[in-house]
């Protein structure tokens, strides 16, 4: 699981509010946050502008964690 | 942020109410390219049967024949489209719009608003469409003017623009701010 959402609440944004800070649709935002979408680079480097942290941070998994759905 | 036009066209097209996102373009390659194959087998089943059929020496009115399998061709590929989209996209929430408890009276208010704008003009606009169609070489005010006319495209903007405002309806979606699910 990514750390999207820890993130998210750590900074007090909601869904919503991420989704526009970033210019995508909120659904974009919850289907990240659920591993149910596989975001491109470019959205993952804005993600983690937004949150204020880096990539490894947020998507980082060892390689016997479980796979994306 | 500066609004593509290939968005722009994307967003009309498949009627989609907020941003055009990655995901949102992704989701519509693959509803787009099943559509595609889907219409690609049909034509190909389709045109054998039809050259068959019109080789055999059966038919006799090739004209009425011409209609039918045009009007058949346009149903299903239409159907298809219908299908490996509008209701793949639906389902995947691409095309629902997405609003607070608060904001739902307002969105329902607007949809109403946009339907009631639009139905004086298509009622218009379908009117004389149907009577170009049935001029056939009559005057044509006297056609247009014509009791049929007016209740053929008022019947049409009933039924149309109704059904238009509950689709849309439909496609509302109430979400919490924080909304997890």
């Amino acid at each position: 699981m990514n750390q999207v959402r820890k993130y998210r609440r750590e900074q007090k944004l909601s869904q919503i509010a991420l989704a526009e800070k970033i210019g995508v649709a909120r659904q974009t935002i919850n289907l990240i946050e659920n591993d149910k979408y596989n975001p491109s680079l470019d959205l993952c480097l804005k993600l983690a502008w937004a949150l204020k942290t880096d990539l490894n941070t947020l998507f980082w998994r060892d390689k016997d964690e479980g796979k994306m759905e | 942020m500066k609004v593509k036009w290939s968005d722009r066209i994307i967003k009309w097209f498949f009627g989609i109410p907020g941003i055009v996102d990655e995901r949102i373009k992704v989701e519509i390659g693959r509803a787009s390219i099943k559509a595609l194959i889907g219409i690609f087998i049909f034509e190909l089943v389709f045109n054998d049967i039809i050259i068959t059929i019109a080789m055999s020496g059966r038919i006799t009115d090739f004209e009425s024949f011409f209609y039918i399998t045009t009007l058949i061709q346009i149903l299903a590929i239409l159907s298809i489209i219908a299908m490996f989209t509008i209701i793949v996209l639906r389902h995947r929430g691409v095309i629902s719009e997405e609003v607070s408890s608060e904001g739902k009276n307002q969105a329902i208010n607007r949809i109403r608003n946009k339907w009631l704008r639009l139905a004086p003009i298509g009622f218009i606009i379908f009117w004389l469409l149907n009577t170009s169609l049935n001029i056939e070489n009559q005057n044509f005010f006297k056609v247009m003017f014509s009791l049929k006319e007016i209740v053929g495209a008022l019947i049409f903007s009933i039924i149309f623009f109704p059904m238009m405002y509950f689709y849309e309806k439909g496609n509302i979606h109430v979400i919490k701010d924080d909304n997890n699910d």
